[in-house]
């Protein structure tokens, strides 16, 4: 099996290689980098700010501090939020391209199974995640350090990017579930509304106060978008995400194997 | 020898449709099976049961002495399959070699030059670096053609694999096929509602109507299913319909002049002949003619009455 993921990983990376897809999201990632410095860029100096008007302004809103604390939070608030958006559309993309393309059929009567295929599909949008993450926290870094922010420390640093890529991942697992919707559902749009859906339940759910045991609440949680009033997720939440991403992948696994697919 | 495709009384239902009904048939090694029918017909569903995309609701379907499965069943099968399913796809922004490429990996082909033989193989070598989203109609369905081909399956299932292709591209086709057929003893299973090209290249023709095969024959004995008439022409076609009858035979009227039906006639001409030079109305044109093959396949398929002139019905329905 672990052979035909490899050959079926091939493929799956060629066909990504020559897409616009990667390059969006590593568009979408740059832009939420880069915000997250603007933010630290005003909030170092509120005269600055309010020279800016409407961009100081919002800056303000945010709660955190101008030093690496604070950005480093920005940072893993960013892969919260905007993480479920970027990674859910890859995810929407990996299988609903299939459809949109009507290439589906094509991997169906092959020697490589249909669950190597989506194997394939998953561990190239859980590489494409890690690899997002990764260069968002090394632009993080590049300018939290051009910032010149205070407050750096190993400890500091080490928790803020433990927290970036801890909540990468669960935001990863949730996001299996947009390849299949998109797979049911046979092209992007359902797994575009279900992620709209999902990212707009998760504010109602957490501003309601239950949002450390709604799956699609704990990684922006966990992150601190929920400001210092609110209490993080513990195992429980965590372990509601590891459950849906699990139920996700084998729901999806299941449908490519079984599924009548007659479109 | 066994059977490379077996259907045994394989139905499909999709809640109250009911896609397939109770299809049996076998495909030999070596042969190319063409399966005819108008659009509906079952014809692709019949070819995702073949694949095992689909599951049929009752029957069951073999390929190679195997029980096709859906995606969790044995998948050797696949190596010695190769497939072309409705229309022609392919990713848009990979160019015709790395869609290529992509099978290639996929049928865990070790030979990367297999990729260069096909694309010479379907005269893809000017379109080898373009993207498929630029590709034309025709060249995409060769593209998918090259695809199903790939691996030199021994069985190649293609739906419809001449849409799109221009007259040229047809023939180099229908060809190809059959050299495949002839030379390498693969199996073909093929679908079409172009009853003039099955004719051409098929060896076998299973008619499907609403779900069912309605009729199977060898592509020798489809001659024998279509209907002979005398057409005949004459400056007074009421004058020559009473001289006709009352030589007891039965024209009926077309647009062009009278059709005669009976056997008779089409088997002694010359007395038909004889009989309107007596009578007076000497003919301008007589003719022995065939049913074309698509007024043979509308009446098997009820679209046309058994009984019915046919050449009058299609008249009408013009």
């Amino acid at each position: 099996m672990n052979g035909d993921i490899a050959t079926a990983l091939g493929a799956e990376v060629l066909k990504a290689r020559r897409s616009l897809v990667p390059w969006v999201t590593l568009g979408a990632f740059t832009l939420g980098g880069l915000v997250g410095g603007l933010f630290m860029f005003v909030m170092q100096d509120p005269d600055r700010a309010r020279s800016l008007g409407l961009l100081g302004t919002k800056a303000q809103v945010f709660g955190g501090t101008a030093d690496w604390t604070g950005y480093l939070s920005l940072a893993a608030q960013v892969v919260a939020v905007g993480g479920l958006m970027v990674f859910g559309l890859a995810l929407t993309w990996l299988f609903g391209r299939e459809f949109s393309d009507r290439t589906a059929k094509d991997l169906l009567a092959l020697p490589t199974p249909r669950a190597a295929v989506v194997a394939a599909k998953l561990l190239l949008g859980l590489a494409w995640c890690l690899l997002l993450t990764v260069y968002l926290a090394a632009l993080t870094l590049l300018l939290g350090v051009l910032l010149g922010l205070d407050g750096w420390s190993a400890g500091v640093v080490g928790h803020g990017l433990g927290t970036i890529f801890a909540v990468a991942l669960l935001t990863g697992f949730l996001a299996v579930g947009y390849g299949l919707v998109a797979s049911v559902a046979r092209g992007y749009l359902a797994a575009v509304g279900a992620l709209f859906l999902t990212l707009l339940a998760s504010q109602v759910v957490a501003a309601l106060g239950y949002g450390a045991w709604f799956p699609w609440s704990v990684p922006a949680l966990l992150s601190g978008a929920g400001g210092p009033g609110q209490p993080l997720p513990g195992a429980v939440g965590i372990a509601t995400v590891v459950l849906v991403g699990a139920a996700a992948v084998t729901a999806t696994v299941i449908w490519w194997e079984r599924a009548d697919h007659d479109r | 020898m066994s059977p490379v495709i077996s259907l045994r009384g394989v139905s499909k239902t999709y809640g109250d449709v009911r896609a397939l009904d109770a299809v049996s048939l076998d495909v030999e090694p070596g042969e190319i099976y063409a399966l005819l029918g108008l659009n509906g017909a079952g014809k692709t569903t019949l070819i995702r049961l073949l694949l095992g995309m689909v599951r049929p609701t009752a029957g069951q379907v073999e390929l190679a002495g195997r029980p096709v499965g859906g995606g969790s069943a044995d998948r050797s099968v696949w190596e010695h399959v190769g497939y072309l399913v409705e229309t022609p796809s392919a990713y848009p922004e990979l160019t015709v070699r790395e869609n290529l490429e992509v099978v290639r990996r996929l049928r865990r082909l070790p030979d990367r030059r297999s990729v260069e033989d096909a694309i010479d193989l379907f005269g893809l070598r000017a379109y080898a670096g373009r993207r498929a989203r630029h590709l034309s109609l025709g060249n995409l369905q060769r593209l998918g053609l090259a695809k199903a081909l790939l691996h030199r399956p021994s069985l190649v299932v293609l739906d419809e694999p001449v849409n799109g292709l221009d007259p040229a591209g047809v023939v180099e086709i229908r060809n190809l096929l059959l050299d495949l057929a002839r030379e390498r003893g693969m199996t073909v299973l093929l679908s079409s509602h172009l009853l003039a090209e099955v004719a051409r290249v098929a060896s076998r023709i299973g008619v499907l109507h609403e779900g069912r095969l309605v009729d199977e024959l060898d592509a020798t004995a489809l001659a024998s299913r279509v209907r002979t008439r005398l057409e005949v022409r004459t400056r007074d076609d009421d004058r020559a319909m009473r001289i006709l009858g009352d030589a007891g035979l039965h024209p009926t009227r077309d647009i062009e002049g009278l059709v005669v039906p009976d056997t008779d006639a089409v088997e002694r001409p010359e007395a038909v002949v004889t009989a309107l030079v007596t009578g007076g109305e000497p003919p301008t044109h007589v003719a022995v003619a065939e049913d074309d093959l698509e007024t043979y396949f509308l009446r098997l398929v009820g679209v046309l009455p058994h009984d019915a002139d046919t050449t009058e019905e299609l008249s009408r329905e013009r």
